[in-house]
């Protein structure tokens, strides 16, 4: 056996080895009562969330008092409902009608903390003109 | 339907388009077949029909492009194309990135680019130009049929989409204005007299340059491709390298330059603070870069040793394979969650997964030597790839049932043969050299390199991947975090850096031990040295850093230290030192830039709503580190942000349509005074875009960027109206004692019809004034009253004047005061700092530099030889 074969081995084991943990440590997509569950274990897992914004609720965001604090409801696919709270400004984009927005973070005690969100204003794309 | 005449149309230039279009595909597709019938045996005068042809099919991809041109510059927005990515107002210089806006553009960049080569490589005619003249020719192909636009008839499916399709065709919907289709006739462009611009965030003098650049580069992956391949099929052992081993140094650098200026565009136009996020689409553009690199170096032991010739083909075709790949990744939507870019489906994913499938079964085609075993996989390889397209499509997300794990075993099945089956075949089909190499030889270690970039390769591939194993095996993960990447990356650089510091001092075949001994004795002192004075200094912890640091300096000082022993061989063989060494410049820029980064504008003061320890007892460091970065700063109320006061002095209201709102930004310490001036465009079509502006010095970047700013608050109405009886020249109270004001003067309004009087008026609150300005019009026809208020929110204050009764003495007038809560304009704003980033941006110059001297270098051999 060569000497290249053997090292090509060993990278190869390496590479399976990245290759295995990290697909089993990705996320998955969960709603807010799996995020619940996740926590319950792990409480610093971060999971992702697809959601729309709930409307009938209040965004809360007052920068005057605390420029790194959003307060917002979001239901997810399975109609469930939380409060979420996001330690910076408030996007942009949030606020109008039909944005999807997708929060990555994590479910503690009562409300879920996102670390990050990323939010597709349908609008943003549409091609119809005014 | 009655038939209805469109006004105004200009239709030729539309028609000339899809002429060239049209022209360009018959035209590749006539040279591609001509120039393959010749690939073994040329015949002159065929040859020159193909040459020809292709000539005509690059002039007519150039066709494509002034045409397009001529319409988005005489904004033609009939054509849905510049009605969509161009308008009125849109400077000259950012018209050429319209191009690029659109798919078809893009399509259209990469053809043109694909084209420029290939009548380079006509320039001169060898055993090869027919094989590689017909694969960049089907390359064309490929591309063109992006652009076609054509239906086919009784299949309601259309091949690409053409950038020539009118806006009434496209969609069909922009007709549905009622004036519109009166008595026949419509007249719909003086509707449609501007266009929808051009998205914000591409007019920047960076993307006019970028995409040329990464589509040059994406476009030269093709001729190493083609070499191989054609060698291949000629069963050439050794000519083949010198020209695939040219343009794969071009490559390389071009793409690495160009991967980079996306990077430089990204960090001074989007907010995210930062050159590189491990975006889909920039891993789309690395997964190339990453295999051709390994690539270069397995050619050069082929080169030098006649080994690796297996490993220099594969790699060179997967490296195609991989732009074809990221393409379908970027262009079919399929990323569509996972990426902040947007991704728009024009329906082409069919078009771009055949594209991708194409090359690699005539890969397979041109590796296959057994006749048999040709004949089957030739029709085994479509039929099989179809089935796993057509099953992954109606595999549902997250599926279970058996008839989900059944497509997944048949899928995984099918893929891993494919690749078996490939590698078994160009292993057997290469030639393999008996022996071992010697560990002291340069081509193992080089060896070593490739595969440790493979494996940086396999990181980065799996997790942007994620969509589409999601799609074919119906699994439903989410794609890691950017964090993910930079702990696995960190490791995988390292040993790689090693390598590239130490890989010149071998030499091919064996080395001599003594000869090693004091070159990398040497060059680790003085880097453990220098990294030991930079760990200090730049106060770095934590062990992958430090190491890190010492493999990026030992990778500069090796490859400094090498040129200068031999500086003998000429400036024009120092491309790979340099090369290194600007690759050691731009890891010590990232690691310095990225573990130093300050967020100069957290605090731990303001309002924490978040518990900062844990049931534990312990610091929340996760709940703290996200709180506080941004830093809420108030008009004319200088605050201390990091080493600086900062002072938001004032805003101005600018661009087309009054949409820009720019703030200006005082940062002032003792030893330093700058302005800097971030943006927030209230785009009506894209929604708000926040652009951050920087302060560049030179072993710094200070990055600031509006979050959030007053003017995004909910506006309060006027309440508490209250009427005054008032003269002019006298100071009166609001009955609610609030606010001061003073009629001070009076004068004729400009550009209002009938007696208009335009009031001057002072207005006090507690320590602010203002000056307002209501009008007040009477037509003198029909005695009607106007008012026109005026207010100022800053003072929470409203004027209007209801009526004048004229005396003796003058007048009065009745004033109508307006009253709410004064409102502080404020912006919320992130200020980072980013040290020694400009080494990212050194690095990135000296590798291209270094990759444009040996691609040159090996041009003049080629000559000279």
């Amino acid at each position: 056996m060569k000497l290249s074969h053997i090292i090509l081995l060993v990278i190869a084991a390496v590479g399976i080895g990245v290759v295995v943990s990290l697909y089993g440590d990705t996320t998955s997509y969960v709603g807010f009562e799996g995020a619940q569950a996740i926590a319950k274990d792990n409480p610093d897992k971060q999971v992702h969330i697809l959601c729309t914004l709930d409307e009938t609720k209040p965004i809360e965001y007052n920068p005057k008092q605390d420029a790194n604090y959003l307060v917002f409801h979001a239901i997810d696919s399975l109609n469930v409902g939380s409060k979420v709270v996001y330690h910076h400004p408030k996007p942009a984009e949030m606020g109008k009608g039909g944005t999807k927005i997708l929060l990555i973070g994590r479910y503690k005690e009562d409300h879920f903390i996102a670390d990050d969100i990323k939010s597709k204003c349908p609008s943003k794309y549409e091609e119809a003109p005014e | 339907m009655e038939k209805i005449e469109f006004l105004n149309e200009s239709l030729w230039p539309g028609n000339l388009g899809h002429f060239f279009v049209v022209l360009a595909f018959v035209a590749a597709i006539f040279s591609t077949v001509v120039f393959f019938f010749n690939s073994k045996k040329q015949d002159e005068s065929q040859m020159s029909w193909a040459k020809w042809a292709f000539r005509i099919q690059f002039a007519s991809v150039v066709g494509i492009f002034i045409t397009l041109f001529f319409i988005i510059f005489t904004h033609l927005y009939e054509y849905h194309y510049a009605w969509k990515h161009s308008s009125n107002t849109l400077p000259l210089k950012y018209m050429i990135s319209c191009f690029w806006e659109g798919q078809e553009g893009s399509f259209l960049l990469w053809m043109f680019w694909t084209g420029f080569i290939g009548m380079i490589i006509l320039r001169k005619q060898d055993k090869f130009t027919p094989g590689v003249m017909a694969i960049i020719g089907f390359t064309q192909i490929a591309l063109g049929s992006m652009l076609l636009g054509i239906e086919v008839p009784f299949l309601d499916f259309t091949i690409g989409s053409s950038p020539f399709d009118l806006l009434r065709v496209k969609s069909p919907e922009s007709l549905n204005i009622p004036i519109l289709a009166a008595k026949g006739k419509a007249a719909y462009l003086e509707v449609y007299n501007n266009g929808n611009g051009l998205n914000q965030l591409l007019q920047n003098p960076w993307m006019v340059i970028h995409p040329p650049t990464l589509f040059f580069g994406f476009a030269t992956a093709v001729v190493p491709f083609a070499y191989s391949l054609t060698a291949l099929w000629l069963n050439d052992k050794r000519e083949w390298m010198r020209p695939a081993l040219i343009w794969s140094l071009i490559c390389v650098g071009i793409l690495g330059v160009g991967i980079m200026m996306g990077g430089w565009w990204a960090y001074e136009s989007l907010s995210f603070g930062g050159y590189w996020a491990w975006d889909p689409v920039e891993n789309a553009s690395l997964l190339p870069w990453l295999i051709m690199a390994a690539a270069m170096h397995m050619l050069l032991i082929a080169r030098a040793t006649g080994r690796q010739m297996f490993g220099a083909h594969f790699l060179l075709q997967l490296s195609f394979i991989l732009v074809l790949y990221a393409t379908f990744l970027t262009r079919s939507g399929i990323l569509g969650e996972a990426s902040v870019h947007s991704f728009t489906d024009l329906g082409l994913s069919g078009q771009l997964l055949l594209f991708l499938f194409s090359f690699i079964w005539i890969s397979l085609w041109v590796t296959i030597e057994n006749k048999k075993i040709l004949r089957i996989v030739q029709w085994a390889f479509p039929v099989l790839i179809t089935l796993v397209v057509v099953l992954s499509s109606t595999l549902p997300k997250g599926s279970l049932d058996s008839f989900g794990s059944a497509v997944k075993w048949v899928n995984f099945t099918l893929l891993l043969a494919t690749i078996g089956g490939y590698i078994y075949f160009l292993r057997k089909k290469t030639t393999t050299v008996d022996g071992d190499e010697k560990w002291l030889s340069r081509e193992f270690w080089m060896l070593i390199g490739s595969m440790l970039l493979i494996l940086s390769l396999v990181q980065v591939i799996s997790s942007t991947s994620i969509p589409v194993i999601n799609k074919v095996f119906g699994s439903n993960m989410a794609v890691p975090e950017a964090q993910k990447y930079n702990d696995i990356q960190l490791w995988m650089a390292m040993p790689i850096m090693l390598l590239m510091s130490i890989g010149q001092w071998f030499r091919y075949r064996d080395t001599p031990l003594d000869q090693l001994k004091k070159p990398l004795l040497i060059s680790v002192l003085v880097s453990m040295l220098i990294t030991m004075v930079l760990t200090i200094v730049w106060a770095f912890t934590g062990i992958g850093y430090i190491l890190f640091l010492f493999f990026a300096v030992w990778l500069i000082v090796g490859n400094v230290y090498y040129y200068i022993k031999h500086r003998k061989i000429g400036f024009l063989r120092s491309g790979s030192s340099i090369a290194h060494a600007g690759f050691g410049v731009l890891m010590v820029g990232i690691i310095v830039s990225s573990v130093n980064k300050k967020i100069l504008s957290a605090s731990s003061n303001g309002l924490s709503l978040v518990s900062e320890t844990n049931e534990e007892g312990k610091k929340d460091q996760s709940a703290y580190d996200f709180n506080h970065q941004n830093r809420i700063l108030f008009k004319n109320e200088p605050d201390q942000i990091g080493p600086y006061t900062v002072m938001y002095k004032k805003d101005t209201i600018m661009g087309e349509g009054g949409i820009d709102k720019v703030f200006y930004i005082d940062f002032y310490n003792k030893s330093e005074n700058f302005e800097v001036k971030p943006k927030i465009q209230n785009n009506p079509k894209m929604g708000l875009l926040a652009e951050p502006s920087t302060k560049h010095y030179l072993h710094k970047d200070v990055f600031t960027h509006v979050n959030y700013e007053s003017g995004q608050d909910k506006k309060e109405p006027y309440a508490q109206f209250m009427t005054i009886e008032a003269t002019q020249g006298e100071t009166f109270l609001s009955s609610s004692g609030k606010i001061k004001f003073t009629i001070e003067a009076m004068e004729k309004a400009e550009g209002v019809a009938g007696l208009a009087v335009r009031f001057q008026v002072f207005v006090e609150r507690l320590n602010d004034t203002g000056m307002l300005y209501p009008i007040f019009t009477m037509d003198p026809n029909n005695g009607q009253i106007q008012t026109i208020a005026a207010q100022d929110d800053r003072l929470g204050a409203l004027i209007s004047i209801e009526e004048i009764k004229p005396n003796k003495a003058g007048a009065t007038y009745k004033v109508s005061v307006g009253e709410k809560e004064p409102t502080k304009e404020y912006v919320v704003m992130k200020v980072l700092e980013f040290p020694w980033i400009n080494l990212v941006w050194l690095g990135t110059i000296l590798v291209g530099l270094g990759f444009g001297i040996a691609a040159f270098n090996r041009a003049r051999e080629k000559v000279l030889g």
